[in-house]
């Protein structure tokens, strides 16, 4: 496919070693190693480097200004960082844009996140806005049992499906070695688990974990200029939407951040390139089977390495959906690779209920000069 | 397959914090209201819509709401769920939950749903299904906030 128009290079990636509670390391281990991992898989060193940028979340974190501690091992010491208290997918379109800049050539994006560390419902009841919701107690488990009841009037789901769902995504995720380990629940488990917030059944929720994730970014000046490196991916496009804080049904039923961002995405992408592969980051097997429906993702396969269901800390999720996007592009998934993956999109979401999403379309390497 | 690391030590620590939310202008209005017994939305002459809650400005026109009208006593649940875990609310669980468009107004307001019996789930998730009509029942003791209030089935 002929490019006319600036890309962003992917020159490694790096995951932490998932697990659902990392008290082997502290916050400050946990991103210095992830970092310094993709450095060494882009095969750059840190002084090489002109940009940072973060995503991450002081609250999950336990310090305010979380970043000021957490700079430096994810290599910004006198460097130009920035952060989002976002998404780590979001600090992505945000790198994305910097590379795209022409004032930056290389950079690392980098995003974590230790759930495991503190009480996120109480964390989540605090992010509702105070007058009208907090006070109630509103929390994560409410807003995505509104959500859930939402999508399965607009598209008519079935509770085989989902348990069905729910099973298969836990069959991939026990294929990739990336994810945290634990068993496959039949669809009789899924469907006999009790509710958490009806609809949704706790087997239906992807269980949190604690993890980290990290990508060595480079312009096409810094490409031009450093003919011994190599890219093992291209970002053609990012887009993101965020949706109404409202939660009546039509805001709910709709997911339109998602179906925003995507449409964003694929028309900076340009061209129209089959998309082989899916990653979707799934607070709860509903978001999958809503998003299946209203994205065009024809016949990508979906999350083959289980998505959020493999791994999910919260904050970095949508950023390690990036990274398995880039690894199956590259055809270094392993166990859940894809055959002949040209083109994956990885889809985030963040917000109550789907408010918002990131989309970031992966293309393999080749491409540039196919 | 990653497998889980052998674990440290934990310092564990507690952060208490404390914050005065200025109310403002128009929640102020609304807070008022709920003490009088009304439920107020505010309004924008622009586009015509009446939110609750009430906004300071309109979403769809980006101009200050102007206005203020009182919310129906009676409205139709948008979304809702019955809450069984994991839930740091003000009530003990099971509990019912809806977002409830008044009648008269262009969006919808939480509260819980009162009256509903939570010990049948699949019974209570289909009483509160959406479309279903409630009104709003004030609390004795109001005290400007939003738990001032709740709603009950028609039919309880």
């Amino acid at each position: 496919m002929p490019r006319s128009r600036p890309t962003v290079h992917v020159l490694g990636v790096a995951l932490a070693d998932a697990a659902q509670r990392r008290d082997d390391v502290r916050l400050e281990e946990l991103a210095y190693r992830t970092a310094r991992a993709a450095l060494d898989d882009a095969g750059v060193r840190r002084d090489e480097l002109d940009n940072i940028t973060l995503g991450a979340s002081d609250e999950l974190d336990g310090r305010p200004i979380s970043s000021m501690l957490l700079a430096a091992p994810s290599g910004g010491y006198l460097k130009d960082e920035i952060r989002v208290t976002n998404s780590g997918a979001t600090a992505l379109g945000l790198a994305v844009a910097r590379h795209l800049s022409g004032d930056f050539g290389l950079g690392l994006v980098a995003s974590w996140c230790k759930p495991s560390k503190t009480d996120v419902p109480t964390v989540m009841n605090s992010r509702w806005e105070p007058f009208f919701h907090r006070d109630l107690g509103l929390d994560a488990a409410v807003a995505e049992g509104l959500f859930a009841q939402a999508v399965s009037a607009a598209h008519d789901l079935q509770e085989d499906e989902l348990h069905q769902r729910t099973h298969d995504a836990m069959r991939r995720a026990r294929e990739n070695p990336r994810a945290v380990e634990r068993p496959v629940a039949s669809p009789e488990e899924i469907a006999s688990s009790g509710h958490v917030s009806t609809p949704v059944r706790s087997r239906h929720v992807a269980e949190q974990s604690d993890g980290a994730a990290c990508l060595v970014l480079a312009s096409d000046a810094w490409m031009a200029g450093h003919p011994e490196h190599r890219a093992i991916a291209t970002i053609p496009g990012v887009g993101w939407s965020t949706d109404s804080y409202r939660l009546d049904r039509e805001r709910l039923g709709a997911t339109a951040s998602a179906t925003a961002a995507w449409a964003a995405a694929l028309r900076m992408a340009g061209g129209d390139a089959p998309v082989d592969v899916v990653e979707l980051e799934t607070p709860t097997i509903f978001h999958e089977a809503a998003l299946t429906r209203v994205l065009p993702i024809g016949v990508a396969r979906v999350s083959p390495s289980g998505g959020t269901f493999a791994q999910n800390p919260l904050t970095a999720a949508g950023l390690v959906g990036v990274v398995e996007a880039v690894l199956q592009v590259s055809g270094r998934a392993g166990p859940v690779q894809v055959p002949d993956v040209r083109r994956a999109v990885a889809h985030s979401s963040n917000g109550f209920a789907h408010q918002g999403s990131v989309v970031t379309v992966v293309d393999a390497a080749e491409r540039l000069a196919a | 397959m990653s497998t889980e690391p052998a674990a440290r030590p934990v310092l564990h620590q507690e952060l208490t914090l404390s914050y005065d939310y200025a109310i403002g202008e128009v929640a102020g209005t609304f807070f008022d209201g709920l003490r009088d017994g009304k439920i107020l939305a505010s309004t924008c002459s622009a586009s015509d819509l009446a939110y609750l809650p009430p906004r300071a400005y309109c979403e769809r026109s980006f101009e200050p709401c102007d206005g203020w009208t009182e919310a129906g006593e009676e409205g139709v649940i948008e979304a809702s769920t019955v809450v069984v875990r994991g839930f740091e609310g003000k009530r003990p669980t099971p509990v019912a939950i809806a977002f409830v468009r008044l009648d008269g107004v262009d969006s919808a307001i939480a509260n819980y749903v009162d009256g509903v019996d939570c010990s049948d789930i699949d019974a209570a998730v289909a009483s509160i299904a959406p479309g279903t009509r409630v009104r709003v029942a004030f609390a004795e003791e109001r005290e400007g906030r939003i738990t001032d209030f709740s709603f009950e089935l028609l039919d309880a």
